[in-house]
């Protein structure tokens, strides 16, 4: 069964089966284009909203300045779920944890546009698959954040 | 009756003074869990766990929530740590 749980010491131990690393690995290995695509594809308006709502100028310039580091720490996040699916036992001090729930919350936000779900409830495009990932990827997340904030 | 200010406090006051405060605002989405929302309102901005709470449940209520309130630069870096949380954040000033 794959869940996470809190170690004694404050690790978090994170248990996956062979699909869901090879799950993990695929859609993490996608964020680099997915997040190259720029802000005409719905997904990377959602990961990197306007920081002004109706100043163009203003959200335009918050970019120019945060663009560069935000985008570099989504892609270092995905890349370190994707090297510890690769690898063995996935031990996470609380910083990778943090770094892990984020890069989490970043993939479900990128399946979440692919499937349409733009508002509360909404089930989205009739896509068994992906919505299963969807909803996968959720549990990970809420049990990793339980793990971390017990 | 007053007391004069150091000078530290007169500069604080000469810079901040004039400046209209501006708020954090962080909106619901429909992919965000409650229990993370609430866990980056307390381990980022440090809430207590009911604030954290109540915070959380108004964005999803109310469709947003003002999570800060400040100087317009310290505005920006949490709207920035919110997006790195993958929150739907903006700023803009308190009297909009």
């Amino acid at each position: 069964m794959s869940g996470a749980r809190r170690l004694r010491g404050g690790r978090i131990r994170v248990d996956l089966t062979a699909d869901e690393r090879e799950l993990l690995a695929r859609l993490t290995e996608q964020a680099p284009a997915v997040l190259a695509s720029g802000p005409a594809d719905p997904a990377v308006r959602r990961l990197l909203p306007d920081a002004y709502r109706g100043d163009d100028e203003a959200a335009e310039e918050f970019r120019r300045f945060t663009q560069e580091g935000l985008v570099e720490r989504k892609l270092a996040g995905a890349a370190a779920i994707g090297d510890a699916v690769r690898g063995g036992t996935i031990e996470l001090d609380p910083g990778a944890a943090l770094v892990w729930v984020k890069a989490l919350t970043d993939l479900r936000i990128i399946i979440a546009t692919r499937l349409g779900i733009e508002n509360d409830g909404e089930e989205g495009l009739p896509d068994p698959a992906l919505r299963g990932m969807y909803d996968w990827l959720g549990y990970l997340q809420e049990a990793v954040v339980r793990a971390i904030d017990r | 009756m007053t007391q004069a200010g150091t000078r530290a406090e007169l500069d604080d006051e000469l810079v901040v003074a004039p400046d209209t405060p501006w708020v954090t605002l962080v909106w619901n989405d429909p992919v965000n869990l409650m229990s993370y929302v609430s866990y980056v309102f307390r381990s980022y901005f440090g809430h207590p766990r009911a604030e954290a709470e109540r915070l959380m449940l108004l964005v999803h209520h109310e469709g947003r929530a003002v999570v800060a309130t400040g100087v317009r630069e310290e505005m920006e870096r949490h709207v920035e740590a919110m997006h790195d949380y993958g929150l739907w954040a903006t700023l803009q000033r308190a009297d909009a």
